[in-house]
């Protein structure tokens, strides 16, 4: 079972390993993030003639050194040529004007020990601690270098920040073990299946496993995609910024060596996605997108086109947001990879997805969402599945759970779940005083209410946090597209004129603007992060695709979210879910009856019907049948339909919605 | 019969109309945030109105935006119908697209993210377009439209600051705003609102250009 509070880089044999099994043991039970190497993480420049030391990071620690050879001297010349190296990596990831030479903490914050003196894991553990918060800090900084976790130290800086909103802005990220196993081991197959709820640190980790790739093996072809154009423009904008950040000093050669690109691409341009190239590289005959051309279909027919013997162009390929893909379209990027192809994706697409722990076990499990802070992303969890409500929406068998990171108590004979998630360094500095999320039902009109109350919430904000800027806040509305646009057109007004902060209507602009206020309806957050999200729905429907989305944008942030809900229309809902969110700001768990077989069975069929995917059309047909709706109007009626959902259909609204507009058409034409 | 809707702005909201018009993808955005503001029905109040828009329909149809005190009129032709019932705004176009948030919001997306008139390829043109027609049928319709209205560009401006005798007189109005196009008109003396209203309108007397008396 791999631990993700211990990372081993170094050879284990019969002098270290009794140390090794005892700190390892120490790193899971007292969930502390330690790591032992032998040289710097991340470049492959640094190497030790002294054989048999090891080196102990852990963020409240000092660095420790330990001595395995009795050799003190050839030892003592390794710690000096450690530290050189390290203070080479502080220069040149700026670290050292904000944290100073070595001469400045080296007798502080570094210690050695010698393991035929003593007892080297009760040394360690005694000798190493560190009480003074800002030499702490300095420390995991340090940590952060010799692990390759470069944070920006323009945003983290060295000094002790001082009020909770900087303290989590700032908070020094480290990779927790799963994560640096994944950048570093070399791969033991040639698939690497990484699997991880969102916010768990997948895009990051692959732009970090790219930038190894691009640097490490000189010449390598490397291709980086994933579905949604958007998503592949903005990796493709970032991966220079990172490459930069990482102080990467050759040049990137685009679409010779490195091609960041969407999955399917357009005739005019070979470059323009992942299977275009393909069929182009290999001469096949591209197919575009069209009503009988699936991008299963199109992957499929590749694959057979190729054949069996193929030379492989690219040497590696990243592929982020697999859920997104077919299968063969997996199979199509195996067969033109040389070396290694990693695939990242997400548990699920929806929660309500029917099998969400995989046939084909992922290589590295990411079960801590790095993100949200953890009540948060329980309640989420707990909306979206409608735990908290009689009749549930999603029950997950244990090892689901598991999957998703929670750890299960039950209690009274398992007739009540009790969930909670692992605290995470992240957020250890937050208080349970305050709430994760603040659930707050409005009366009245709804677009004012909910105006005026977002206008306040923000004004709140920034009295409890002075630091607070424009683009800390992101507001997501739920809202069907006739409700949600108005408010974001009224936002945008009063914003402006109450608070003087200039807003960025996201659904408008399609990017995230610094020093601005993010509005936006739910199709454009996928990706996106703020210290507070608001998150506004009128009406909390039974809907599938409506809960997961709300799931979704309660996890966008990682201080607080708030969730700005009509208290007329969800009056009976209201007090269950309040009663658990309390519970779970309060008390960190989620208390629930499971349900029993007859409902678990209940639950399955639904979700089994609801995923066998009817288009729009069918949807739309169904509920007309429902309604007894006449041919002749059906046709206007399902282009209405259209322009206020939008996207992402979902049966309980189309059925709702042509209920309301079907019932307007009669009595405007009595 | 002539009607008139007037609406106080913010600051912030006459920015918009306020900064430099360069093409007609500017006219567009500008009519699509006009709508925004009528239908959002949020007027500045007391010190916080900084200008005031008039949209005025008789036989012409027009946008009217004052500000500075009625140092400067700026008018564009608003080619929508519009009529106020229960308390609502209601644009039309003239082909009968109704305009509300969202398809004033996804012409706005078109014009500023994807960035339709500024790229060569006439897929980059197409695909965004259909991409949201997709949900939208009308969606081209109105685009078409706006793209093709004439948008009537008319400014009135008292400029103490770049006064220059004959070639930039205190009281002006600009026509046009392309370089190529555009020219000035000096007038002897203010011009308020109604003023530029009655010139522009084709219901009232013509007025005249007469050339100055020499110096």
């Amino acid at each position: 079972m791999s631990n993700s509070f211990f990372f081993l880089q170094a050879e284990k044999n019969h002098l270290n390993q009794s140390f090794l099994d005892e700190i390892e043991n120490f790193a899971a039970s007292n969930r502390e993030q330690t790591y032992v190497i032998a040289k710097p993480l991340g470049d492959s420049r640094y190497s030790y003639e002294h054989s048999n030391a090891l080196v102990v990071l852990s963020p409240k620690r000092k660095l420790t050194f330990i001595d395995f050879s009795g050799d003190n001297d050839s030892f003592e010349e390794f710690v000096d040529d450690f530290v050189e190296d390290l203070a080479s990596i502080s220069d040149k990831y700026r670290y050292k004007e904000a944290i100073g030479r070595p001469r400045g903490w080296k007798s502080e914050l570094i210690t050695k020990i010698f393991a035929d003196e003593t007892e080297p894991f009760d040394e360690w553990h005694e000798e190493s601690t560190l009480y003074d918060p800002a030499k702490q800090r300095i420390a995991e900084l340090l940590v952060s270098l010799l692990t390759g976790s470069i944070n920006d130290i323009e945003r983290v800086q060295a000094d002790l920040p001082t009020s909770l909103l900087d303290r989590v802005k700032r908070k020094i990220q480290l990779f927790d073990g799963d994560q640096t196993r994944f950048v570093y081991e070399k791969p033991k197959n040639d698939i690497v299946r990484i699997q991880g709820l969102s916010g768990t640190g997948k895009t990051e980790l692959l732009l970090h496993k790219l930038r190894d790739l691009y640097v490490n093996r000189p010449n390598s072809k490397i291709l980086f995609t994933c579905h949604n154009k958007i998503l592949a423009e903005h990796l493709r904008r970032r991966t220079p910024a990172f490459f930069n950040f990482m102080k990467v000093e050759e040049q990137i050669a685009w679409e010779s060596r490195l091609w960041c690109v969407h999955g399917w691409g357009s005739n005019s341009d070979p470059h323009s996605g992942a299977y275009r190239l393909i069929c182009s590289l290999y001469k096949l005959q591209f197919k575009p997108f069209s009503a009988s051309m699936s991008f299963d279909r199109a992957c499929r027919e590749a694959l057979e086109e190729l054949g069996d013997k193929v030379e492989p162009y690219f040497d590696h390929i990243l592929i982020d947001e697999s859920q997104d893909f077919p299968e063969s379209f997996i199979a199509l990027c195996r067969k033109v990879t040389r070396d290694t192809l990693y695939v990242a994706g997400d548990i699920f697409q929806s929660i309500f997805d029917a099998n969400i722990t995989p046939n084909i076990a992922p290589d590295h499990l990411l079960s801590k969402c790095y993100r949200t802070d953890p009540r948060t992303l329980m309640f989420a969890h707990a909306i979206g599945m409608g735990l908290f409500e009689d009749t549930k929406l999603r029950w997950l068998e244990d090892p689901e759970w598991a999957a998703c990171g929670y750890i299960v108590e039950k209690a009274a004979s398992n007739s009540l779940y009790r969930l909670t998630r692992e605290a995470l360094r992240r957020f250890e500095d937050i208080d349970y005083d305050v709430p994760s999320v603040v659930l707050e039902p409005v009366s009245g009109k709804f677009i004012d209410a909910a105006a005026s109350s977002i206008v306040a919430a923000i004004r709140q904000l920034a009295q409890e946090h002075p630091s607070l800027q424009p683009d800390d806040v992101g507001i997501i509305i739920l809202d069907r597209n006739d409700a949600a646009f108005p408010l974001a057109d009224k936002l945008s007004i009063l914003v402006r004129r109450e608070l003087g902060w200039q807003v960025n209507k996201a659904h408008e602009t399609k990017r995230r603007e610094p020093g601005q206020l993010f509005v936006s309806n739910k199709n454009n957050v996928k990706g996106l992060e703020f210290p507070f999200v608001i998150c506004v729905s009128e009406y909390i429907s039974n809907g599938y695709v409506y809960r997961n989305s709300l799931y979704m944008t309660l996890t966008r942030s990682f201080l607080q979210s708030r969730m700005i809900v009509s208290a007329e229309l969800n009056k009976d809902l209201l007090p269950q879910i309040s009663d658990g969110l309390s519970r779970i700001n309060a008390e960190g768990r989620i208390e629930v009856m499971p349900p029993d077989d007859a409902e678990k069975d209940r639950i399955k069929t639904t979700i089994t019907v609801a995923a066998s995917a009817l288009s729009f059309f069918d949807m739309a047909e169904k509920a007309f049948d429902d309604l007894r709706v006449p041919p002749l109007w059906r046709e206007p009626l399902i282009d209405a339909l259209k322009k206020v959902i939008g996207e992402d259909p979902d049966m309980e609204n189309i059925l709702e919605t042509s209920r309301f507009m079907y019932e307007r058409m009669m009595r405007s034409r009595a | 019969m002539a009607k008139q809707f007037d609406l106080d702005i913010d600051e912030y909201q006459a920015a918009t109309y306020l900064s430099a018009i360069r093409s007609k993808r500017d006219i567009v955005v500008l009519w699509m945030e006009t709508i925004k503001n009528f239908l959002a029905g949020q007027p500045a109040e007391g010190p916080r109105v900084s200008a005031c828009l008039t949209i005025r329909v008789d036989k012409m149809s027009r946008l009217f935006c004052t500000s500075e005190g009625g140092k400067k009129i700026f008018s564009v032709g608003f080619p929508f119908s519009v009529s106020f019932g229960n308390d609502q705004y209601r644009f039309l176009s003239r082909e009968g697209v109704e305009i509300d948030s969202r398809i004033s919001s996804s012409i706005i997306a078109l014009i500023d993210s994807s960035e339709i008139f500024g790229v060569q390829d006439f897929c980059s043109f197409i695909d965004p377009i259909l991409e949201m027609s997709e949900y939208d049928p009308q969606l081209w319709t109105l685009m078409r439209e706006l793209m093709i209205a004439e948008d009537g560009y008319i400014r009135y401006d008292r400029d103490e600051i770049r006064e220059d005798g004959h070639r930039h007189p205190l009281h002006h109005l600009d026509v046009y705003y392309s370089s190529a196009s555009t020219f000035k008109v000096g007038l002897g003396q203010q011009l308020d609102q109604p003023s530029l209203i009655s010139i522009l309108d084709l219901a009232t007397d013509c007025h005249y250009l007469k050339p100055m008396p020499p110096n």
